[in-house]
């Protein structure tokens, strides 16, 4: 009996909705685009309130009949193509699903974060005016969230969100929420103060009722701390860090994140950064470490090196590791002296083992692999060097593998006590001339008579 | 745990060797047998990072030892921290700045200028006439201000 209850009291709410009629004109090239995953209907009547009262048009996706569900992917695809064309431009977009802070998903599809930045990234025109979001799901708009979309859309002034589970989209709340932030976003002034950013999130119903978390820049090319409000209704263990309930600002720290994110991405966002360019310097695979090409590469990684301090991007080079790149041959110069002693002991546990293998043709194949030191290593290249240390590896484990088959397991254990410091030089080879890591910064530069610091890992 | 497994399959071979069936067993058993079972389903797959699996060479000799070790040993190099050595830009660029250094190599890039600044931050006489060696152009005063501020940050 409830659940019929239920049923028709939700066919009402989404007929009601439906039957909203906008009494004044709406512009038909000005879009509040709603993405739902599930029944919005009062996400959805918000929406159509809002839209009518700023003079726009609002398009729901996917269509949902009595009948069936439209694709979401594809009516996506016939919006934008249709938008593209015809100069239509989405100044509000809404997206409604489960588990925000990411993904957006319900009976109906899904999106993600990620997807959508491709999306806003592919169809520039349609998104250039997007100046309000409103992200219907659970903790859609924490601060690292709010940066993540200001990278995504530019001239987004306000983003509407949750810190904390969200209102179920069928609550009176949720829609309200909608239509008061796309009514409050209209009228806020670009010249407002903080007191005109309080007065527009006071005519949003139901705030304090919500986990809200609202970001309100009034105007994007001002240079002005931008706005976060928290929602009293937020526990303490949802409060961001540094935050408190109410209305706050975000602080520089804020605008560092949006300058790496926009460098090197995040969250399956892309940066401006091509990693594929220097990691095919970094394997070897392309170029020469004096190719200008690097050397802005380099410049790029070192002027956004606190990127990499705190955990906003972990590229696959850090800038140390370039440097280690640039200057190489150098580098390497340097690994060989430092390092001789243990890379001819190495060199004679290894060779002692092939010959006990008995092996002829072991034997041959391993003549060719002694080339990381002296001067056969000063003349690899970096593609040669990470060929012959790849060489070397798999010779090794080859060999120690038959011999190790050879001997009885009380000779085996001796083996294995001979082999350790084989392998301790071969983690150093890893480490430094494959990984570009933990040699002190003088190692760039060789000097035949300079005594090399040691390494610091 | 073994010497659990062990009892588990001995006991079952008894039972399939005697033909006894599992009502026939007497209830301790039955319970022994449970807690065996259990065990064996709660550890099955959990290998960690120190466990040896059995690997058999072509000959069928057991290399497990060999290839947990080669493991251990040599981890992607990715995950080796390090610390960076490098300072900030602005760090940097304020000691070439202060030094008077910056104005006569303007046109130095980041590499440049790292690898000039990691030259200055080696302590002992011979830093300084090792980059004149490589920057003849460059000013001895200017360079010892320089390294002087270097070492002074204890920034490396």
């Amino acid at each position: 009996m409830k659940s019929l209850a239920l049923i028709f009291g939700l066919s009402f709410a989404s007929l009601t909705s439906h039957a909203q009629a906008c009494n004044q004109s709406v512009d038909p090239k000005k879009i509040v685009l709603m993405v739902s995953f599930h029944d919005g209907a009062e996400e959805e009547k918000g929406a159509r309130l809002a839209a009518c009262e700023r003079g726009e048009t609002l398009v729901v996706l996917p269509r949902v009949t009595a009948e069936d569900v439209g694709n979401y992917q594809e009516e996506l695809a016939t919006f934008l193509a249709s938008a593209r064309t015809n100069g239509t431009t989405v100044s509000s977009l809404i997206i409604s699903g489960h588990d925000g802070g990411g993904e957006y998903y319900g009976d109906y599809g899904s999106t993600s974060v990620a997807e959508i930045s491709q999306t806003v990234s592919e169809n520039r025109s349609v998104f250039q005016d997007t100046s309000s979001l409103l992200l219907m799901g659970c903790w859609s708009a924490p601060p690292d969230q709010v940066s993540l979309w200001r990278t995504i859309l530019p001239n987004m002034r306000v983003l509407g969100g949750f810190v904390g589970a969200a209102p179920l989209s069928i609550r009176e709340s949720a829609g309200t929420f909608v239509r008061d932030i796309l009514k409050g976003e209209r009228r806020l002034d670009e010249n407002a103060s903080e007191a005109g950013v309080r007065a527009m999130l006071k005519t949003v119903e139901h705030m304090n009722y919500v986990t809200a978390g609202v970001y309100v820049q009034p105007n994007v090319c001002s240079e002005q701390n931008p706005f976060y409000f928290i929602s009293p209704a937020n526990s303490a263990d949802e409060m961001p860090e540094g935050m408190v309930k109410g209305l706050n600002t975000l602080a520089d720290g804020s605008e560092r994140e949006m300058a790496c994110i926009k460098a090197f991405g995040r969250d399956g966002v892309a940066g401006t950064f091509d990693w594929n360019q220097i990691t095919q310097y970094f394997y070897g695979q392309a170029g020469e470490e004096t190719d200008p090409e690097l050397r802005s590469l380099y410049s790029f990684l070192r002027n956004n090196k606190d990127c990499f301090s705190e955990g906003y991007s972990e590229g696959p080079i850090l800038p140390d590791q370039a440097l280690f790149l640039r200057f190489f041959q150098d580098t390497k110069k340097n690994f060989g002296k430092y390092f001789n002693a243990e890379l001819g002991a190495m060199y004679s546990q290894i060779d002692s083992l092939v010959a006990a293998t008995g092996d002829q043709e072991l034997i041959s194949q391993y003549s060719s692999h002694k080339k990381l030191m002296g001067d056969s290593l000063n003349t690899l290249s970096r593609r040669e060097t990470l060929e012959e240390i790849s060489k070397l590896t798999a010779v090794y484990d080859e060999v120690f593998a038959r011999r190790y088959s050879q001997l009885s397991w009380g000779e085996r254990d001796e083996l294995v006590k001979i082999d350790l410091p084989v392998h301790n030089m071969m983690y150093a080879i890893d480490r430094h001339l494959h990984g570009l890591r933990c040699m002190h910064g003088s190692w760039h530069d060789y000097s035949e008579d300079e005594v090399l610091q040691a390494p610091s890992c | 745990m073994n010497l659990l497994f062990l009892l588990f399959h001995f006991i079952n071979h008894q039972i399939e060797f005697t033909g006894k069936s599992l009502s026939e067993l007497g209830v301790f058993m039955k319970l022994f047998l449970c807690l065996c079972l259990i065990l064996k389903v709660a550890y099955a797959g959990q290998a960690g990072p120190g466990d040896k699996f059995l690997v058999k060479s072509v000959d069928g000799s057991d290399l497990s030892l060999m290839k947990s070790k080669i493991t251990k040993v040599l981890p992607a190099h990715r995950k080796v921290a390090s610390p960076s050595f490098l300072p900030s830009v602005e760090e940097r660029d304020k000691v070439f700045k202060e030094s008077k250094l910056f104005s006569s190599i303007a046109s130095w890039d980041d590499f440049d200028k790292d690898s000039l600044y990691l030259k200055l931050s080696q302590k002992g006489p011979n830093a300084i006439d090792g980059v004149l060696k490589k920057y003849p152009a460059l000013n001895r005063t200017n360079l010892e201000t320089a390294q002087k501020l270097i070492l002074a940050s204890e920034a490396l």
